[in-house]
Formats: structure tokens, C-alpha cells, sequence
């Protein structure tokens, strides 16, 4: 961009003004108070435009500073200038009543747009900020401002070919921190909300563990209890002892025996009887012997006895025999008896606890095979909630994605930080090898943006230079890093009272370089000696005098 | 012969935790059994069969008290069923000691094994799962016995973990009909011959589509199938494709009218794809809430153009960020990445 004409109406000490300023190098000689500070910032203020600013900031505001306390409605001006062999006029109105800009390209007639940008546009996308500190060095100010650093870091980041700097790469990670952080929140909500479920499955699979064990131990219990005969299923034997019965009937059976032995001699005593008494009747006469008569007489008391005797034996036999079946009939009875009664109750009461037992045995297996099922359910589902579900695993992505993106800018806007800091760098160091016919040839920044000089071995602080070197390197950061904002056309140079400190033959170096610059250049100052030594080297200017 | 093919029915599907299925939706399985049975008992079939999770977890015995009952109200009807992957024989099942009604026949072994149904000529070669996974292709060769009998095979299964096999492993088989079950959608794998019956009804919203079960009669080993839908529950999925002039509003009413169009049954599941507005993301939650849409799932991305910004800004690190994610390897992560990045950097 060169500046080819200027013209000021109204602004700060300055009126209707028309200065016409050679494309290349041009010194603005003024003795202090004429203007020329209110020069640059006219053309700072042209480029960039100039807000009122209200509250405590209103006292160092140039708007302010340089409204015309007589006519401020007339607080405006206009510049011509070419962008790529392009003329354009542009016209403000810094009044803040009536603020206006108006650009136009003069080869066609078309009207631009500063609030859409046009100007912007033209100016390669510096920003005020960086203009400042870069191409726009003023008096006293040689040391970028603080801010500088930041601007100069945000740059590298955004830098490269091109750039319109738009891209505010500190944001961007901090958006992607939050939205990570929010991802993992919702994640965690998520989690939290499985892990109460598997919480609930955990207490309804121990309730459930619980349950089952009771079950089995009350089958067990139940598996002792049942042998363990009830008193009521002892079945007794007998009422009478079986034993004594038959002892008993032994005793009978034998009693009976002699009742018949008995009996049988009593039969052979009456046969003996009757047998010899009929004997005796036939071969004795009875009467003639009173011995045979005797004997007859015996004879007939030996059978009479003999048949007394089996009738009593016999009949006592008989009662015995009588007796004895009649006891054995009935000892048979009542055995049967019992023992049907026994078998029948028995087998009653058994078949019915049995029933019930297997009643509730079977119904206690069912409840354990129902609870064990459940239990095999309930872990195969506690397996499934565990696993993440859907969501989680969306979640999951997204907040790795986040990080991806994060860690992947991170390690590019450090690439590019380094590669366009190094480019910065390389600039640097031949402006100032330059400026310093080679003394110093190395410049660097450390990560703080703080300048560094190399000199033979050693890294030099600013402060650690003289005065001289020091502002030369200062100014060769801003050429150099101004030479990286806009890399397509340079943007017009303003120098106030930079080098007020260097001496003659720095000055000369100094000035001998700008003269090399393709780039339009505007040294303000308020000696001669700029001119002087221009003019000494045969280096073409233009001269714009200022005066009160 | 007639018979009706069923599988998946997953009897006591729990609602997946208030997260897939709606409580509503647990009592679909049963009436859709019950209406089978029905059927069944109309149709006068012969033959029923179950051709795996019939039940979504090992069965309670009231569970089985209660299957067997319906089970024994079929008058003309033989039952086969064999034991899937969800409701496999594990060593405490209740399936192990349940004792079956007459005309029941548990495929129970492990090995395959047949069941000669009375009456009806026919045999039904199976087996049951005693594990939940198994990846041997086991229904690769099986040998059919000598006979002249209709033979049927009754599998369960058909991905990597339960018994893979391929289309060819029964296109010359001598079956006349292979019962299928597990994939849970519906289809005829040879026409006529393999059938993959689908879960009778839908398990969970991923289950889109028609479900139902499959009639056929075979005829002197010939063997014919159709398929015929439940509609007790039936999932659709809606893909609507969004584009930034898309608003909130037209986008909700497009969805209420044609879900307004859509028989009760319906449940929907929609999947918003396309470009939306970055700055205005459309609201899936409020999309969420309309009835009968059970599902949204938002893949809209934001419109970005990234040839375009790759041109505009070449160097700078907006296009070197898209460069640098577009030549790593391609996956959902770097994918989201490449939009979270750059909408972090566009962003004002």
C-alpha cells in the first residue's frame, strides 16, 4: 500500500492540509509542536478509523486528543492511496455525531464498503493492533508495548501465508475444553445411572442368595427331622407278651398231656378191672370163696374206678383242649387284629405325612429351581448393564474426539509457531545484520516473546546491549514481524523520533537500509540530520515540512 | 401336514432398564404367543414349532406352568421346541426337571438328536443350547436316518458365536424343511426350505420392521411357507434427511403428520442425517417427545464445506487442521473430530 496523497481538513492542530508523499522513503521535519504526531495519528486514524471512547479511558483517548475544540463538526479528512497499482479515496468524518467513511476506487468508480470490510480487505487483514506495533513506531516508544507479545503469539498461531488472522486459536481450545468437559459430565451421568441399576441388581441378587440359601437349609432340616421317627408311628407289637402266651399254652399243652396220660392208665385200669373180674366170674365160684369174692370185688372197684378215672380225665382234657384253642383262636384273633390296625394306621399316617412332606419338599425345590433361575437371570443381566450401553459409548467418542481435536491443534499451532518464529526470526537477523553492518547477525525471541541477541556464544537481554543496539533491535523485530503481517504489499512505515538515540554512523546504517525498502516509509523528526545524511548518501526522499 | 415356525419370542423380556423398551412393551411377547397359539389351534395345525428363546432368560417354573398350559390346549397340535442362547440349558435351569405335556417334545440333549411325532410320520432333528455361546458350525453335517419319514431340522442360530452356517450348508440337504431362529428378523433363507423365522415380535427398537411368524403345509415333501405379521408392536425406522433451511417447526410437523398416517402399532425410530445449521443444531429431545416416537438418534452434521475452507485457508492452521485429520486413519472418533475442530475455530 503507498500513500499518495493526504489531505487533512480538520483534525487536532492541523487544517487543510495537502501533503503528496513519495511512494518510497519520506521524512516529515517539524520542529516539536507542529503537528506531526498529529500527522501519524491521522493516518493511523484514516487506516483504522477512531472511536470515542467513553469512562476513564476518555484521557488518553486520541479521539479526544484530537478533536478540534473549534469546529468539531469538521473533524475529518481523506486520503488517496494505491493497493496494487489500484487508486482508491478514502474520506472520514471523525465526528462522533456524524461518523462516516466513504471509499472509493478511483480507476472504476466504485463505491466500497468500510463497515463490510472493504478497507480492511485492502489493507491485507491488519488489524490496529498489530499496525501499531509493528509498522507504526513512535516516538518514546521504540519497546513494543506489552500487549505486543500476546499479539505477536496469537499471530505466529494464525500466521502464515495469507492470513487474515481471524482465527482466535485460544478460544477454539477453550471451546473444545468446555464441550469435553461437558461430554464428560453427561458421560459420567450415564455411568452413574448404570451403576445404580447394577447397585439395585447387587442388592436383589444377594436378597436372592439369601433366599435360596434358607431354602436349601430348610430342606436339610427337614431331611433330619424325618427319619427321626414320630412316637406315634412306634408301632407296639403286642398287648400280651408273645412269649408268655406261649409258655402259657406250653404249660396247657403239657397239662393237657397228663389229662390224657392220665386218662389212658384210668382206661387200662377199668379194661384190667373188667377183663380179670370176668375171669375171675367164669373159673372161681364166687360164692364158695370168699377170696375169689374179694377178688371179684377188687376187680369190679379196679374198673369202676378205671372208668371214673377217664371219664374225669377225658373231661378235664377236654376243657383243657377247649381251653387252649379257644386261647389260641383268640391270641390269633387279636394279632391279626393289632396288626391290621397297626398296618392300616401305620400306613395312613405315614402315606400322609409323606404326602405332606413331599408337598412341601417339592414345593421347596420348585421355590429353590424358580430362586436359582432368577439368580442366573439376574447375573446374566447385572453382565449386560455392565457393559456400557449406547449412549456411554457414544459419549465416550465424542469425548475422545474433543480431545483429538485439542491435542491435534495443539501440536499444529506449535508447528506453525515454530515455523513462522523461526521465519520472524531468520527476517529479524538480517535486518539487524544489516543495520549493524554484521555485527550482530542473530535475533531470536524466547517463549515469552522477549528479544535475545547472539553475539559471539552468548544470549544478550536487550538490556544487557547498549541503548543503540538495543532499539535497533527493536526495530528490527517491527519491520520484521510487519513484514510478516502483510507479506503481499507492505503497509506504509511511520518512524517518530525512533532514532533520536542512535548515533551518527548507526543512524547512517540505519537510514542507508530504509532507502533499500521497497515499502513506503515516513520518518518523522525534529532534526536535520536524518536529511543530512540522506542527502550526504545520495538516498532519494521525499521532504514534507511541517511548521507552526 | 400343516405346521407354524416361531422363534425369538422372548417371553419376559425385561424392559432393558427403562432404557430400549417401554414397559408396555414387556407384555407384547405374551400376547403374541398366546395369539400364535390361538392360530394354531384355528389353523388345526399338526405341528408348532419353537425354534429357540422362546423365553428371553432362563424360564421360572410358573413361566413354564404357564407355556405348558397353552401348550396342552392345543388339541391337533405337537409341539417341538429346543432351548436357544438367551434361555439355554444351564446345569439349575428350570427347563432340566420340568416335566412337559403329552404332546410336547423338549429337544433337550446336547447332540443332535430326533423326535418321531406320532401319526404323523415325520421327524424333527434338533438340539437345545447348553451354553450361551457356541461357535462350532454344528448344523454343517447332519445325519439324517433312514426312512421314508418328513424331516425337519429345528436350529437356533446363524452368526460368528451361535453355530455359524452358510446358505450352502442346506441347499442340497435332504430336509424338507429347516426351522430357524435367532437372527431376529424375518426371512426366507432358501425359499420354501431354510427359514430364519425372526423374533415373533420386536425385542428391542433396533428390531425394525415386520415380525410375525411363518405357516406351511408340506406335501409329499413338498414344502411351502408364507409369512404372516403380528402387529402388537412393530418398530419403523424414519430417516429424515435435515439440511440447514430445515426449521425446528417443519421439521417436527413433517414428523407428526406422517407418524399421524401410521397405524398405533407403529413405534418410530428416527435418524436425523444430513447438514444442520451449526449454530442452530435441531432439537432432537423435542422430536423425542412426540408420541409414538421411541427413538432419535441425531447424526446431523454441521454444513461445512471443507474443500472450500481447505482452499480459503490454505496455510493457516484452520486448513492445515483439516488436512492433517483428513489423512489420519478414517474412524468415528477422527471424524467427529475433523467438525469439532472446525466449529471450534469458525465459532465467533
Amino acid at each position: 500500500m503507498k500513500i499518495t496523497e493526504i489531505q487533512i481538513k480538520n483534525f487536532g492542530k492541523l487544517h487543510n492540509i495537502n501533503v503528496r508523499p513519495l511512494p518510497g522513503l519520506n521524512v516529515i521535519y517539524g520542529e516539536n509542536e507542529t503537528g506531526k504526531s498529529t500527522m501519524q495519528q491521522f493516518i493511523t486514524g484514516m487506516l483504522f478509523g477512531m472511536d470515542k471512547q467513553g469512562g476513564s479511558l476518555a484521557k488518553n483517548d486520541r479521539y479526544q486528543q484530537y478533536e478540534p475544540w473549534d469546529s468539531s463538526s469538521s473533524f475529518s479528512g481523506g486520503m488517496k492511496f494505491t493497493v496494487g497499482g489500484k487508486p482508491f479515496f478514502l474520506e472520514r468524518n471523525f465526528y462522533h455525531k456524524q461518523k462516516s467513511a466513504s471509499l472509493v476506487n478511483e480507476m472504476d468508480g466504485e463505491k466500497l464498503s468500510v463497515e463490510q470490510g472493504d478497507l480492511e480487505m485492502l489493507l491485507g487483514g491488519m488489524k490496529k493492533t498489530a499496525y501499531e506495533n509493528t509498522y507504526c513506531i513512535r516516538q518514546a516508544e521504540v519497546e513494543t508495548k506489552e500487549e505486543f507479545a500476546e499479539v505477536l503469539q496469537n499471530y505466529f498461531i494464525n500466521a502464515s501465508a495469507g492470513s487474515d488472522g481471524d482465527i482466535d486459536l485460544t478460544g477454539a481450545s477453550r471451546r473444545l475444553q468446555e464441550k469435553k468437559k461437558a461430554a464428560q459430565q453427561r458421560y459420567r451421568q450415564e455411568e452413574e445411572m448404570r451403576n445404580e441399576t447394577v447397585e439395585k441388581l447387587r442388592l436383589e441378587e444377594s436378597i436372592l442368595e439369601k433366599d435360596i440359601e434358607q431354602l436349601q437349609s430348610q430342606q436339610k432340616e427337614d431331611f433330619v427331622d424325618f427319619p427321626g421317627q414320630d412316637p406315634n408311628m412306634i408301632i407296639p407289637e403286642r398287648d400280651t407278651n408273645q412269649m408268655a402266651e406261649y409258655l402259657r399254652d406250653l404249660r396247657l399243652k403239657k397239662k393237657q398231656q397228663g389229662y390224657l396220660w392220665r386218662c389212658a392208665v384210668s382206661v387200662l385200669t377199668a379194661s384190667v378191672g373188667f377183663i380179670f373180674g370176668i375171669l375171675n366170674a367164669q373159673h372161681h365160684s364166687l360164692q364158695e370163696n370168699p377170696g375169689w369174692m374179694a377178688l371179684e370185688l377188687f376187680l369190679l372197684f379196679l374198673f369202676l374206678g378205671g372208668l371214673g378215672g377217664v371219664c374225669h380225665w377225658f373231661q378235664k382234657e377236654r376243657r383243657l383242649r377247649k381251653l387252649r384253642r379257644q386261647q389260641q383262636e383268640e391270641a390269633k384273633e387279636l394279632t391279626i387284629t393289632a396288626s391290621r390296625d397297626m398296618e392300616w394306621k401305620r400306613v395312613h399316617v405315614e402315606s400322609e405325612k409323606q404326602a405332606k412332606h413331599q408337598a412341601v419338599e417339592a414345593l421347596l425345590q420348585e421355590q429353590l429351581a424358580e430362586k436359582r433361575a432368577m439368580l442366573i437371570n439376574l447375573r446374566e443381566e447385572m453382565e449386560e448393564v455392565q457393559e456400557a450401553t449406547e449412549q456411554e459409548r457414544e459419549l465416550e467418542q465424542q469425548i475422545q474426539a474433543y480431545d483429538l481435536a485439542y491435542q491435534t491443534l495443539q501440536t499444529l499451532s506449535q508447528d506453525i509457531y515454530h515455523d513462522t518464529r523461526n521465519q520472524l526470526e531468520q527476517v529479524m537477523s538480517q535486518i539487524l545484520a544489516e543495520m549493524t553492518h554484521g555485527k550482530y547477525d542473530t535475533i531470536g525471541l524466547d517463549d515469552q516473546m522477549n528479544l535475545m541477541v547472539q553475539k559471539e556464544d552468548r544470549s544478550l537481554r536487550p538490556w544487557q546491549v547498549s541503548q543503540g543496539v538495543m532499539e535497533q533491535m527493536y526495530v528490527a523485530l517491527r519491520f520484521g514481524a510487519g513484514g510478516m503481517f502483510t507479506q503481499e504489499e507492505s503497509m506504509p512505515i511511520i518512524l517518530d523520533e525512533v532514532f533520536a538515540a542512535f548515533d551518527e554512523k548507526r543512524l547512517e546504517a540505519v537510514l542507508q537500509w530504509l532507502g533499500r525498502q521497497k515499502g513506503q516509509i515516513f520518518l518523522f523528526t525534529c532534526q536535520r540530520r536524518e536529511m543530512e545524511i540522506l542527502e550526504r548518501n545520495h538516498i532519494p526522499y521525499g521532504k514534507i515540512m511541517l511548521s507552526r | 401336514m400343516k405346521f407354524i415356525h416361531i422363534a425369538d419370542i422372548h417371553l419376559g423380556a425385561e424392559p432393558g432398564r427403562g432404557r430400549t423398551i417401554g414397559e408396555e412393551n414387556r407384555s407384547y411377547s405374551w400376547q403374541a404367543f398366546k395369539e400364535v397359539i390361538n392360530r394354531a389351534r384355528q389353523e388345526q395345525v399338526q405341528i408348532l414349532l419353537i425354534a429357540g428363546d422362546l423365553f428371553h432368560r432362563q424360564p421360572l417354573v410358573r413361566e413354564l406352568k404357564e407355556v405348558n398350559a397353552q401348550f396342552s390346549m392345543l388339541p391337533q397340535t405337537q409341539v417341538v421346541l429346543i432351548a436357544g442362547n438367551r434361555d439355554y440349558l444351564a446345569p439349575e435351569s428350570c427347563y432340566q426337571t420340568f416335566s412337559w405335556a403329552e404332546n410336547v417334545h423338549f429337544l433337550k440333549q446336547e447332540r443332535m438328536e430326533y423326535v418321531e411325532l406320532e401319526g404323523l410320520d415325520t421327524r424333527v432333528y434338533g438340539f437345545s443350547y447348553w451354553r450361551r455361546e457356541i461357535s462350532e458350525p454344528l448344523y454343517q453335517e447332519v445325519n439324517i436316518k433312514e426312512g421314508d419319514y418328513c424331516n425337519i431340522l429345528l436350529g437356533h442360530g446363524g452368526d460368528e458365536k451361535h453355530i455359524p452356517f452358510q446358505t450352502n450348508d442346506f441347499v442340497k440337504s435332504a430336509f424338507d424343511y429347516v426351522a430357524f431362529g435367532h437372527i431376529h428378523k424375518p426371512v426366507e433363507i432358501v425359499k420354501n426350505k431354510v427359514v430364519m423365522a425372526g423374533a415373533l415380535q420386536p425385542v428391542d427398537c433396533s428390531d425394525t420392521g415386520e415380525h410375525g411368524y411363518f405357516q406351511g403345509e408340506i406335501k409329499d415333501h413338498v414344502c411351502e411357507v408364507k409369512f404372516i405379521p403380528l402387529h402388537f408392536c412393530e418398530y419403523v425406522s424414519l430417516n429424515l434427511k435435515v439440511s440447514p433451511e430445515i426449521t425446528q417447526s417443519a421439521l417436527r410437523e413433517y414428523v407428526t403428520t406422517r407418524i399421524c398416517m401410521a397405524p398405533k402399532y407403529q413405534k418410530f425410530r428416527l435418524t436425523l442425517k444430513g447438514f444442520c445449521d451449526e449454530e442452530h443444531p435441531v432439537d432432537a429431545e423435542q422430536l423425542r417427545n412426540i408420541e409414538q416416537v421411541e427413538q432419535v438418534i441425531d447424526k446431523c452434521r454441521a454444513d461445512y464445506d471443507f474443500e472450500k475452507l481447505k482452499l480459503q485457508y490454505g496455510q493457516q492452521i484452520l486448513g492445515r487442521y483439516i488436512r492433517t485429520l483428513e489423512e489420519m486413519p478414517q474412524n468415528e472418533v477422527t471424524k467427529k473430530a475433523l467438525y469439532y475442530g472446525v466449529e471450534a475455530l469458525m465459532a465467533e
